[in-house]
Formats: C-alpha cells, structure tokens, sequence
C-alpha cells in the first residue's frame, strides 16, 4: 500500500511537474497562431521526452553513476567539455526563465512589477534548496501543478468549435496569413520545450542519490511513461484555450497574463488564481529544478560531491555553483529583458544543443560495459535513432529559422 | 593538429556570426523591409488592443481581479509602445512606404489613447468610464486589422 502510494505520488508530481514556463510561452503563442496545427509536435515532443528520459534513468539506476560522470568517462572529457558548456548555459538560461516566470505569476496575482519580485523569488528559491527537505518542496510544487488542470476544464467549457479544432489538428499545415518558416519555427520551439534537458539530468541525478536500484526500474518506466504523457496533456490546455479564444480573433500571444486569460473567462476570478497558482508551482517547481540541475552538471563532470541530500557543508563547491547559476539568473533579469522573450531565445538554443546532451546518453545506453544486459533493446534503439534524427534536424534548422522569421515575428 | 582544429572553429563561428549579423544590422531598410516592420507593429499594436477589450469585458463582467487586469493593460501598453517605437525608428525609405507610414502612424496613437483611456477607467473603478473605453477600442481594433491584411 505504501509503495503504490509512493508510486502514485511520483506519478502526480511528474505530471505536475512537467510543465514549465518553456511550455506555457511555446504553447499558448502557437496556440493563438496556427490553432490546432502543432497539437502533433507536442505529441512527438512527449514521446521524445520519454525515450530520452528512460534512457537516461536506466543509465543511471544500473551504473549508480550520475550521467555527466559517464559522458565525460565515455566521450573523453575534451568532448564532454563542450558537452557541459552547452548544456550549463541552456540550464542557466532556463533558470533565469524560470524565475521570471515565478515573478510574472507574482505580478500578476499582486499587481506589483515582476522586477521587484525577482530577488525575492531568487532568495526564497536558494533557502529552498539551501535548507528545506527537497522531497517535500517537491511534492508540494509537482502537486500544486495540478492545478493547471482547470485550462483542460476551459477547453470543455469555452464552446470549442470542434469541427474548425480538428480540421487544424489534422491540416498540418500553417492557417491563412501564416508562412512555412514560422510553422517550423513554432514547431521546434514546441518541440524543445518538451525536450529539455535539465529535466533528463535532475531525474538522473535523483535516481542515483536516492539509490536506486535495478527493482526500482519499473517505478522509473511508469513515472516517465505515465507522467510525462499526462504532464504533456497539461500543457496541451495551454494550446487548446489559446486556439479557442485567441486564434479566431488574430490576436497572437505573448505574454503570461494573455496565456492565463482563458481559465478567467472560462469560470471567472477562481479560475484565474487556480491557474495563475499552477503557473506559479510549475515554475517554481522548475526553477529548483534547473538550480540544482546547474549544479549537478558542472560537480559531476568535475567530479565533486554533490547532491540535494548532502549537507551544504559536505558538497560546499556544488552548492556554490547552484548559488552563483541563481544569481547570474537574476543578474540576467534584472537587465530588465523580458522573461518571456528570455523564454523564446532558451528554447530555441536548447533545440540547438540538445543533441549534445542526447547523443551521448544514447552512446552510454547502448554500452555494455556500463549496462551489461540492461543495454537498449530493439524498440529502443528503434525510437533512439528516429529521435535523434528529429533532434539534429531540429537542431541545424533552428538559428537559420530564427533568423529568417525574425524570431518568429 | 587536431588541437589547432579545435581552436580555430569556434573563432571562425564567432567572426561568422559577427559578420552577418553587423551586415544585418547595418543594411539600408527597402520597402519591403519596411513593410514588414510596419505590418509586424500593427500586428503587436493589435495583440494589444484585442487583449485589452477581451480583459475589459470580462472586468466589466466581474470575472476578473483588479491586480490582473491592471497588470495586463500595463503589459498591454509596454507592448503598444514597443511597437510604436520600433515602427518610428525606421525612417521610410520611398513615397510608398511614407504613405505606408501616414496611414499606421495614427492608428497607433489612437491606439495608445484608447488603451490610455481604458487604464485609467478601471483603476478608478469606473464601470461607465471603462464601457466607454472598451467600446471606443473596438474601431481601433478594427483599422489595426484591416491595416494587417491589406499589408501582410
């Protein structure tokens, strides 16, 4: 009974916390722009999200050795070099999101400019993983993303027009006064914002503190396989409400109180601070996430102790590193660049160095060496190269896209 | 060898990237540059006027709180005044687009008195005021539209 517990508590909190401000700006502004038509790329995303995460969680569960230690073993630590730059900044950048989104949320259930709210979101954030019980933040924010549940209620309740819906949903085409290279642009923002890394590494470093071991593969499997696909649902309301009360107008959004509009005027002042809360735990629940997870890459390839259940004081150099990647994010912020293009600008590098992060973890999967019989199977191996196909593709195409749409303007 | 490698490719990305983006930023504006950036703040003009009627029904409606609907009408007119700015830092580069220029000008000043308008009605609380200034934005709307379509 308790396990089963245990299992459906990890389940809620992946599902919960899956989504993060990446979803919620990429979702709603392809949403209030091309309808339904990207309802696939979420899809592909999710599943992406999932190969690439079992992988990695299996990795880490039968090697007991966190991620980056492995790259850097397997790949030499020239390449994993280049490795950890790419995937630090992308973390940093993230984080800074992240954080921006916590204070859009603040702002907009006080009235008060985000600005003022960053430090205090920054110092509240570090004492969280300074201090608390990590665990329990954990549940409280995967959980309290819960409430983002309401924006699946809205679609019902908005008199979606089903027919219009479904016809962009299987078009897989751009609507009238939209262009090919924004629909592909869209499509691999979307697509990175399931697809972020950090969340492969914070599972994988959470798998080797906790211990893990090879009977716990199957609680991985059906977080991953259960969590993800029901956290991706979640942020499917984001794109349905957008396309239902937006998209028929011509208004695009772009900004964190247009994406929470719908839940208001679906069911009025309730369904906002539900909505607005859930958008505050998801990404709170995100940003100690990318904290930690900026962390983990820089100790684990270093080699340093660390890890959320160590005492600051046995992993000084890895809380340091969580402590400066929260305070570069707030400097970042507090140039006054806008969180939501700060959101727009990490998804589309994240695209671009994802495949640094995710060829290796399928080198590493497929290494008997590390796995012995636990190495991918066929289906596997089938998925890992169709989706490492996708991600380099996504990967070339991403700046040349950004470039040629103005960023998608 | 392969260290030099190592070294020069990531110096050659960084002086290629430099270089287009200096040509980017320094080419001369063309029509239909300015165009583009005419129909791209028209497009931003109108995400905030539309936003804003849809908030401002809903207020009058008593659906939504007042910290959020005051928060998105200030983001409301951030965004006008991006737009705006944006659009006047781009000096119209023949006849045609200076008539592009005379038609959009007004719209966003209409634009950012109705916004204006309607800001000050709800944080006065002033239901009449903020119908007005609801209705008064729907013209506005409708020009900033037509004017995307036409252009696009």
């Amino acid at each position: 009974m308790k396990r089963l517990l245990a299992i459906t508590l990890g389940i809620l909190t992946a599902i919960g916390g899956f989504v993060d401000i990446g979803d919620i700006v990429s979702t709603s502004e392809a949403g209030s722009r091309f309808g339904l038509a990207h309802a696939w790329v979420l899809v592909v995303g999710v599943i992406g999200i999932c190969v690439y995460a079992e992988m990695a969680g299996r990795v880490a569960t039968v090697s007991t050795r966190p991620v980056f230690d492995l790259v850097r073993e397997r790949l030499g630590p020239r390449v994993a070099l280049v490795n950890l730059l790419g995937s630090y900044l992308i973390t940093l950048m993230t984080l800074a999101a992240e954080i921006g989104g916590v204070a859009l949320a603040l702002q907009l259930l006080s009235g008060a400019p985000y600005l003022l709210w960053v430090p205090l979101v920054a110092l509240v954030l570090w004492l969280a993983l300074w201090r608390a019980k990590f665990e329990t933040l954990e549940r409280i924010f995967g959980l309290g993303g819960l409430t983002l549940v309401v924006l699946l209620v809205a679609v019902l309740w908005l008199h979606p027009p089903v027919a219009a819906l479904r016809h962009q949903a299987f078009s897989l085409a751009p609507p009238a006064g939209e262009n090919w290279p924004t629909y592909w642009f869209m499509a691999i923002a979307l697509f990175a914002s399931a697809m972020t890394p950090y969340e492969v590494f914070f599972f994988s470093s959470g798998a080797v503190e906790e211990g893990w071991s090879a009977r716990d593969l199957v609680i991985s499997r059906v977080n991953v396989f259960l969590g993800f696909p029901l956290g991706g649902l979640l942020a499917f309301g984001f794109l349905a409400t957008s396309a239902i009360v937006f998209q028929p107008g011509g208004i695009q959004v772009d900004t964190l109180g247009q994406a929470v509009l719908p839940a208001g005027l679906a069911f009025g002042k309730i369904g906002l601070a539900l909505l607005i809360l859930g958008v505050f735990a998801a990404t709170f629940g995100a940003a100690m996430e990318t904290g930690l997870s900026a962390g983990y890459t820089v100790a684990q390839y270093l080699g340093w102790s660390w890890g959320k259940l160590l005492r600051p004081r046995q992993a000084a150099r890895f809380h340091t590193v969580v402590l400066v990647g929260i305070l570069l994010a707030v400097a970042a912020l507090l140039t006054t660049i806008d969180p939501v293009q700060l959101t727009e600008y990490m998804l589309i590098f994240s695209a671009v160095v994802l495949p640094l992060t995710y060829l290796p973890i399928l080198v590493v999967a497929n290494d008997r060496g590390y796995l012995g019989d636990r190495v991918n199977g066929r289906l596997a191996n089938a998925f890992g190269v169709v989706y490492l196909i996708i991600v380099v593709a996504a990967a070339v195409a991403a700046i040349p896209l950004m470039v040629m749409t103005g960023m998608g303007g | 060898m392969r260290a030099r490698w190592w070294a020069v490719l990531p110096v050659a990305a960084v002086v290629a990237v430099w270089g287009v983006g200096g040509y980017l930023s320094t080419s001369p504006t063309d029509r239909q540059d300015y165009r583009k950036t005419a129909v791209r703040s028209a497009q931003s003009a109108y995400n905030a006027v539309g936003t804003a009627r849809l908030a401002g029904r809903a207020r009058l409606d008593g659906r939504l709180p007042g910290p959020y609907v005051t928060s998105t009408l200030d983001d409301a007119r951030a965004a006008l005044a991006g737009a705006a700015k944006r659009f006047a830092g781009t000096a119209p580069p023949d006849e045609p687009s200076a008539a592009l220029q005379a038609r959009l000008h007004p719209l966003l000043t209409s634009a950012d008195v109705a916004l204006g308008r309607l800001e000050r009605a709800t944080e006065e609380g002033d239901t009449a005021a903020t119908r007005a200034a609801v209705d008064a934005l729907e013209p506005v709307a409708a020009g900033l539209s037509g004017f995307v379509e036409e252009h696009r």
